[in-house]
């Protein structure tokens, strides 16, 4: 294992002030359901408002839910990295910032 | 006869939601604009051997979120085509009213009649062909914004034990090695906790990889085989996995005996079909952990899990393959894992009850109820 270099106060300063904005995701997802109920009602009976009931899931929820799990796996998980480097278990600290990699495809 | 025209939802309402709807993530792009500035001081005060990991971790939300907003801006601009038509025709239809109250007075000997009538008759089909046009042309738009593939879980897990049927073994490698790893990463504390990573993908370019007995089929970028005609499209940015969330399954108690059903899935488990793989896949794995502990005495915990885990995706994929129609994996995911603890907390919140009622009806969010319960 190689060195590593950690302010840990401004580490967690950084985290917390980040999850502290997190719950945007919760604010963004009622806001759509919410115009999104409106337009329904509005257009019932035609095409549109089925397709805007399938908009709401996918993309909007899906992608706000998917981004909301990202961003907090995001901090927890390098809290919990950092919590274990502190405390020296350094292959374990290591193995948990992997897991935080994004997934991309090729 | 001649029928009234239709009644017409008002443009103006249908516009005003429509910019509702288009300014719902105005809050949050800019709190993610904030929140990528401040992760972005990251490397400055954390540095370790894997740090660049973290330092990538915001990249799918940023991103996702980008997307959402571009999605958001196409759907603002069919919905507000589709608002100009609406009140276009909310304009015409008194006028055909009108006209309809005066055909209903006059007498087929009057003079003009059969004109008036076949003008008339006309210029309602024509109001009714637009109106029709135009909530096609809007839904289609809506339609095309997809951005996720919903592979049902017959699909995944076919693709993940079936080399018999014909997909790909080397998806079911590469995933049995990932879930092993993972397995293998939280296995050294005294919580045990086994995640099964679900993936919904999103695809750019859907062409048809191979046609088998008559069907064709795509290859997902996680190599899984699903039917073209199931997936769809944007052409937002290069296609990629999403991990949208995960099966978790933890046990405070690494050397005792598993709870066979857990306590969520006890009730619901029958009686949801979307989550019926999950709950089935749980069961199978505590089942078949249970009986390891007794007839692998030696075994190590990790090998045990291991395979359990093998066994149950396995006996999960047959049992699901005859029976589930419909239920996608994103549906299970929210529903199943774990998620009311830990990094998931985001879930426990109106985002999560939404994505419960969405995705898995109303069951779903009955379920979610019971997992808060049991996780608190």
């Amino acid at each position: 294992m190689t060195s590593w270099t950690i302010d840990e106060p401004a580490t967690r300063a950084i985290l917390d002030a980040v999850e502290d904005h997190l719950s945007a995701f919760d604010r963004a997802g009622s806001d759509v359901n919410d115009a999104v109920g409106e337009l329904v009602a509005q257009t019932a009976g035609l095409r549109t408002a089925s397709a805007l009931e399938t908009f709401a899931s996918d993309p909007m929820l899906i992608g706000l839910v998917s981004a909301s799990e990202h961003a907090y796996s995001a901090v927890g998980g390098t809290r919990g990295a950092l919590d274990v480097y502190v405390a020296g278990q350094e292959e374990m600290a290591a193995s948990m910032e992997r897991d935080l990699a994004p997934r991309l495809a090729p | 006869m001649i029928d009234y025209p239709r009644e017409i939802p008002r443009g103006t309402a249908v516009q005003d939601h429509a910019d509702t709807l288009h300014d719902s993530l105005d809050d949050l792009v800019e709190t993610m604009t904030t929140v990528t500035g401040r992760w972005d001081e990251l490397p400055a005060v954390y540095q370790t051997p894997e740090s660049q990991s973290v330092y990538d971790a915001m990249f799918v939300p940023e991103n996702l979120v980008a997307d959402l907003g571009l999605v958001l801006d196409t759907a603002h601009t069919a919905l507000t085509t589709f608002a100009d038509v609406l009140t276009d025709l909310n304009h015409r239809r008194p006028g055909l009213v009108a006209d309809v109250d005066r055909w209903h007075e006059m007498s087929p000997s009057d003079p003009g009649f059969a004109d008036f009538e076949y003008d008339l008759d006309q210029r309602l089909w024509t109001f009714d062909l637009d109106l029709d046009i135009a909530d096609e042309d809007c839904e289609r738009v809506l339609d095309g914004l997809r951005l996720f593939v919903h592979l049902p879980l017959t699909d995944v897990v076919t693709g993940l034990s079936s080399s018999a049927q014909g997909v790909s073994r080397d998806a079911l490698a590469e995933y049995l090695g990932v879930v092993q790893q993972r397995a293998a990463t939280t296995m050294s504390t005294t919580t045990v906790t086994t995640v099964i990573d679900i993936t919904v993908v999103r695809i750019q370019d859907i062409v048809p990889d191979v046609i088998r007995d008559g069907v064709a089929y795509s290859e997902t970028p996680n190599g899984f085989y699903v039917p073209t005609a199931r997936l769809t499209g944007l052409q937002l940015s290069p296609p990629r996995m999403v991990v949208v969330g995960s099966v978790t399954i933890t046990s405070t108690n690494l050397h005792g005996a598993l709870p066979v059903v857990p306590r969520w899935a006890r009730v619901g488990g029958r009686a949801l079909p979307v989550l019926g793989a999950g709950v089935s896949f749980t069961g199978h794995l505590y089942e078949h952990y249970n009986e390891l502990l007794v007839t692998e005495p030696y075994m190590s915990d990790a090998d045990r899990w291991n395979e359990a885990i093998n066994y149950a995706l396995f006996v999960t994929g047959a049992e699901t393959a005859g029976g589930l129609v419909g239920p996608v994996v994103v549906g299970a995911l929210f529903a199943v894992g774990g998620l009311p603890t830990g990094p998931g907390a985001a879930l426990t919140g109106a985002l999560g009850a939404l994505a419960g009622g969405y995705l898995g009806g109303t069951g779903a969010g009955w379920l979610a109820e019971q997992i808060w319960d049991w996780t608190h």
